[in-house]
């Protein structure tokens, strides 16, 4: 299948990654050749089988009581951040006034 | 001293013969003497070393109970989140992120007093099969310096290979620990998934990735196993197994072990010599009384294409949460917040991660999810019932690691497609969930190859049993790549 340079600026969109113009006919090629590869399972019979949910059978993911179990860690995390100001992250003004 | 195994290390240790600072130091020589391969993205001498004085502290105590590789180094992979030495899993996205956390199996590595040497470079979240496609450049093969290490694990590989270190962690999402080790001459153990915890280990593909070792010989991995393995409460998917011992089975006869192999895996397009090499071992393993079997996998020619949807899918949706904000890299002078997010994931990730970041995208995108996401999980099934099926008739599977010896570096870097051909046989391990260990057998051109033998959920034991009684009737496991031996510095 070929993947349009339009639709893939789109799918760059929605990834948050931006694609320039040069890259984007060798990335197309490039696409084209995975897509080609995997599209091969489009041709098995899959009736009545179940899509894995988890690959060792019986098991599940665990869920745990919704208790806190975790200490107050925010400075160390909050230190981990390019920007931040009275312990919050800064980021661009997001609300412009009109 | 680098030439021993951690089975050597740990006896020579106990009958202090020699110190945990001596044996540091020794690597740590090594490291800065061979540091062109660049299998190092980090070295933490300090912290080694202070470790290994702590670790012969409490050997002179006799602080019980001491554990099998107290005082031994090891070189671990820079995915696992290690507290105060960055992590950066070969992305800038991460070049300057310095976890505020052990991983799990970090810390039971501190646990067991194993002075970590440093963090060892490997392909961008893991994602390679040649170590390329790492931000800290790529690592050298030390048995041929032309060519790859195969990858993600590569840089472990390559340090275990020259002896930089006496063994590694790596992780393995669909061949990232056994083939490296195979292009390496080692011994390299996919666990079953959930054995071993994913806590603080980057996400890649998380319904596949998984920890393990890679090691000299099949006894380092189970003493390596030993202390990676085991439940743990903060990884969702951890599984509540009994503790086992690896290295008490290591030694059981294999007489009347039935081992399949798969038709599919034993065609014209196996290469001549690495079936010759396969013909040996398989002669090995039957003077000791293991029969052999033809089996058959119909669905396993899928694998590449199920984990060329699934492992891009859930590489875009756990990347997702690299927004230049929380931490790691931040793009600068970001005109608003869309700018923000998108700046800092082009100029932060590498070209390859970004190629699987928009497949996962295509293929999970309004529309194709059930064309692709879920028929790939369908086919899953498909190829895990497969060798369930045949886990009835026979104990385990011995087949190739990978299709060739390492190839040449910039061989397959500008074709995604060929390069992810190099995992063809190890992938579909991923997919089932199933336990793996890749075996040095041979040498091609004078680079190693191997085989390797895939077993039932939990059969870890089993495989490295049979490993081991291979290994004690072969010798390529003692083989060494050339001119890493001795250090100028004089350290032998």
């Amino acid at each position: 299948m070929h993947i349009e340079e339009d639709y893939l600026k789109q799918l760059g969109v929605l990834a948050r990654i931006q694609l320039s113009g040069s890259d984007l006919a060798a990335l197309s090629k490039q696409l084209k050749t995975i897509i080609d590869l995997v599209d091969q399972i489009s041709s098995v019979p899959t009736d009545h089988i179940e899509p894995m949910a988890h690959p060792v059978p019986d098991q599940f993911q665990r869920r745990r009581p919704d208790v806190v179990t975790e200490s107050d860690d925010h400075e160390r995390l909050l230190a981990l951040a390019s920007r931040h100001e009275a312990d919050l992250y800064l980021v661009p003004e997001v609300i412009q006034e009109s | 001293m680098h030439t021993h195994t951690l089975a050597e290390l740990s006896l020579l240790l106990s009958t202090k013969k020699i110190s945990s600072l001596e044996l540091t130091r020794h690597f740590l020589e090594r490291c800065a003497h061979y540091q062109h391969l660049n299998a190092y993205s980090l070295v933490t001498a300090e912290s080694a070393l202070t470790e290994a004085r702590a670790a012969d502290e409490a050997r002179q105590q006799n602080r019980t109970p001491l554990n099998a590789l107290l005082g031994i180094p090891l070189a671990q992979k820079d995915i696992f989140c290690t507290q105060g030495h960055r992590t950066a899993v070969g992305s800038k996205m991460l070049s300057n992120f310095i976890p505020p956390y052990d991983a799990t199996v970090i810390a039971n590595f501190k646990q067991a007093g194993c002075p970590m040497l440093g963090k060892t470079n490997c392909d961008e979240f893991a994602m390679g099969s040649s170590n390329e496609t790492s931000y800290d450049g790529p690592v050298l093969n030390p048995w041929a310096t032309d060519c790859t290490p195969g990858g993600s694990s590569g840089g472990s590989a390559a340090a275990v290979a020259a002896r930089l270190a006496p063994a590694a962690s790596g992780t393995d999402t669909g061949g990232s620990i056994r083939q490296p080790a195979a292009m390496c001459g080692l011994v390299g153990l996919k666990p079953t998934y959930g054995l071993v915890s994913r806590y603080g280990m980057i996400a890649f593909a998380s319904s596949m990735d998984q920890g393990g070792p890679m090691t000299q010989t099949a006894e380092d991995a189970a003493m390596m196993l030993n202390v990676m393995a085991g439940f743990d409460e903060k990884d969702a998917t951890s599984v509540q197994q009994p503790k086992v011992d690896y290295t008490k089975t290591l030694n059981d006869s294999i007489q009347g072990l039935r081992i399949g192999l798969p038709k599919e895996f034993f065609t014209n397009d196996l290469n001549d010599d690495m079936h010759r090499a396969l013909d040996e071992a398989i002669a090995v393993l039957k003077k000791q009384g293991a029969t052999f079997h033809e089996i058959s996998l119909p669905h396993v020619s899928l694998s590449v294409p199920v984990y060329y949807i699934l492992a891009p899918a859930e590489c875009s949706s756990n990347l997702a949460r690299y927004d230049g904000i929380r931490f790691g890299y931040q793009c600068s002078d970001a005109r608003d917040l869309f700018d923000l997010y998108t700046r800092s994931r082009s100029e932060g990730f590498g070209a390859e991660v970004k190629r699987r970041v928009l497949v996962g995208t295509y293929v999970l995108s309004s529309g194709f999810y059930d064309a692709y996401y879920v028929k790939a999980q369908k086919v899953r099934t498909l190829i895990a019932q497969d060798f369930h099926k045949n886990f009835k008739d026979i104990d385990m599977i011995l087949c190739p690691t990978t299709p060739t010896p390492a190839f040449k570096l910039g061989a397959k870097s500008k074709d995604p497609v060929a390069m992810y051909l190099s995992d063809i046989y190890t992938i579909a391990v991923n997919l089932a969930g199933l336990p793996g260990v890749q075996v040095p057998i041979g040498l091609l051109d004078n680079k190693p190859i191997g085989m390797q033998l895939i077993g039932n959920f939990f059969s870890e034991a089993r495989l490295l049993n049979v490993a081991h009684r291979y290994q004690q009737e072969t010798q390529w496991h003692r083989h060494m790549p050339t001119n890493f031996e001795p250090t100028n510095g004089g350290a032998k």
